[in-house]
């Protein structure tokens, strides 16, 4: 999923229409993309109060993990102000893709209970690459940095994948997360690797060609003296 | 067949060829021809290739290849691409537009850093601190690249290994 | 690029000499080692620049070639193609050497060719002989 949602609530017409305007064509400025649902659940809903008393289902059934209140006069936390102006509303859509970013990263998984999309997974990309002074808080985020730019992870994937503890990864994925460098969505679980044609031999020479290659990097960092290979390319 | 093949690019002056000459086990071949520009402060400029070589365990050869840096030899960087596993892209902030130099490069080699793989080490950063890493960073960003960049002195041979160790990181997580 | 103005109107003499006595003939260039374009008659001006650059990378291949085969000084690259050849020259100076190239089409005579050529770089290495280094 590579957007967010947003939803309105007891906004008035000309507001509703304003805010739709504003978030389409901050669309491509904003940290992520957002889209407008009517479904009722959303990532985020501008809570108006254009009529208080609305206790229609539809307003009652607004599900949504942050509300920000359009509010007349200084606003405050989760508030913006009326009337609503480009860059408030830039600064909340960031504000907002962030503490998302944060909370899914705080999300413990095993102590979550299984979610209807069972194999579905957040995993953290790379929006940019990191300053070189967040890489100098640990001796390990240069080697996290390096193996999420080149793909993007889950936490217990980018564990693995770079054999550094799952503590030390939290960390750097919550300084990313501070810095608003990470982008977090959801994804399915990866799918079983395609099958290669369909022959047993075409499989073995791809088979052979992959190994030959990580083989080719271990060789290449034992010429050299570098570092240890990840743990996929030990395995290999 | 797997390519054994590295390259480096960047601006004159960044340090190409010292970084080859850096891993290199055999004398490179150099294609060193007197510099005629005056804003280059260098006797020497690379008009046509670097090359150097490495051998693994099993008698193979990992060869690398170092660029032209001026855009006027552009025409042999596709060239100089095919077939490499990656490039590093060393860039000297010292010179007159750093910036300017590192979209040249991210752009010059854009098919071979989507395909393999990539990383950008600054140097002169400890006499010349802007721009920052992270002025380099946004500035590969707003090209759609993203590539490691790390501060460099490439005369340090354990900052070239840093450099190869961190694309050969790339390699082996790239899908 | 600075180069002593008297060293650009030896190299231009030399290219118009050339152009004119080889029939078939497209461009002649005139370069610096490191591919800057110092005189020029061509048919085409804007490939002055990139034949600049080319053919010193191509003298560069050449020079080093000879080298690794223990083969001796770089003379001459010769590149025939479909439709013309490419004849790519050191004007060997001590200080202050050129790279000649003469780009023929198909009326070219590659020996015709490579004799004006080389009456062409013994000239103008003997004018640069007599001339002051780069920046100078």
């Amino acid at each position: 999923m590579e957007f967010l949602t947003f939803i309105t609530c007891n906004v008035s017409p000309r507001d509703d229409l304003l805010l739709r305007s504003m978030i389409r064509l901050l669309n491509g400025q904003s940290k992520r993309h957002w889209r407008p649902t009517d479904h009722g659940h959303a990532d985020l809903c501008f809570q108006g109060a254009a009529n208080p008393n609305d206790t229609s289902e539809s307003a009652l059934a607004v599900v949504a993990k942050h509300r920000v209140s359009l509010v007349s006069g200084t606003p405050g936390a989760n508030e913006i102000a009326l009337p609503l102006h480009v860059g408030n509303v830039l600064t909340t859509l960031n504000r907002v893709a962030d503490a998302l970013a944060a909370s899914a990263l705080n999300a413990d998984a095993p102590q979550r209970a299984p979610t209807p999309a069972a194999r579905a997974q957040v995993e953290f990309a790379l929006v940019r690459w990191p300053d070189w002074s967040l890489l100098q808080q640990d001796s390990q985020f240069l080697r996290l940095a390096t193996v999420l730019a080149s793909r993007s992870a889950d936490k217990q994937g980018l564990a693995d994948r770079s054999g550094v503890s799952l503590e030390c990864c939290q960390r750097f994925l919550t300084a990313l997360a501070k810095e608003g460098l990470v982008r977090a969505a959801l994804s399915e679980a990866e799918p079983p690797a395609p099958e290669v044609g369909g022959s047993p031999i075409v499989k073995l020479v791809a088979e052979n060609a992959e190994s030959a290659q990580a083989s080719l990097w271990s060789r290449l960092r034992r010429r050299l003296g570098i570092g240890q290979p990840t743990p996929e390319a030990r395995a290999a | 067949m797997i390519e054994r093949k590295l390259l480096f690019t960047g601006a004159t002056g960044a340090g190409k060829t010292t970084a080859i000459a850096a891993i290199s086990e055999t004398k490179m071949v150099r294609t060193d021809v007197p510099n005629s520009d005056p804003t280059v402060s260098k006797a020497l400029t690379t008009v046509g290739l670097d090359y150097g070589e490495i051998t693994l365990d099993n008698g193979e050869k990992f060869r690398l290849f170092g660029t032209p840096g001026q855009q006027r030899f552009a025409f042999t960087w596709p060239i100089l691409s095919r077939g490499a596993i990656g490039l590093i892209i060393l860039i000297d902030n010292s010179a007159a537009d750093p910036l300017a130099d590192i979209v040249t490069y991210a752009r010059g080699f854009q098919p071979l850093i989507e395909s393999a793989a990539c990383v950008v080490g600054v140097g002169r950063l400890e006499t010349h601190v802007r721009p920052s890493l992270d002025d380099h960073s946004r500035t590969l960003a707003s090209v759609g690249l993203l590539c490691p960049i790390i501060p460099v002195d490439v005369r340090q041979k354990a900052d070239v290994l840093l450099l190869i160790d961190i694309l050969l990181t790339q390699l082996e997580n790239k899908r | 690029m600075i180069v002593h103005p008297n060293i650009r109107s030896a190299a231009q003499q030399s290219v118009e000499t050339l152009f004119s006595a080889v029939a078939g003939t497209m461009s002649v260039v005139a370069s610096t080692a490191d591919g800057f374009a110092i005189a020029s008659r061509t048919t085409d001006p804007a490939q002055t620049n990139r034949i600049a650059a080319m053919s010193s990378s191509i003298a560069a291949i050449g020079a080093v070639a000879g080298a690794e085969t223990l083969l001796g000084q770089l003379k001459c690259v010769t590149v025939e193609f479909d439709t013309g050849i490419l004849v790519v020259m050191e004007v060997p100076d001590i200080r202050n050497p050129l790279v000649l190239t003469l780009v023929l089409d198909q009326r070219g005579l590659l020996g015709n060719a490579l004799f004006h050529c080389k009456q062409t770089v013994k000239q103008l290495a003997d004018s640069l002989a007599a001339l002051p280094r780069f920046g100078a």
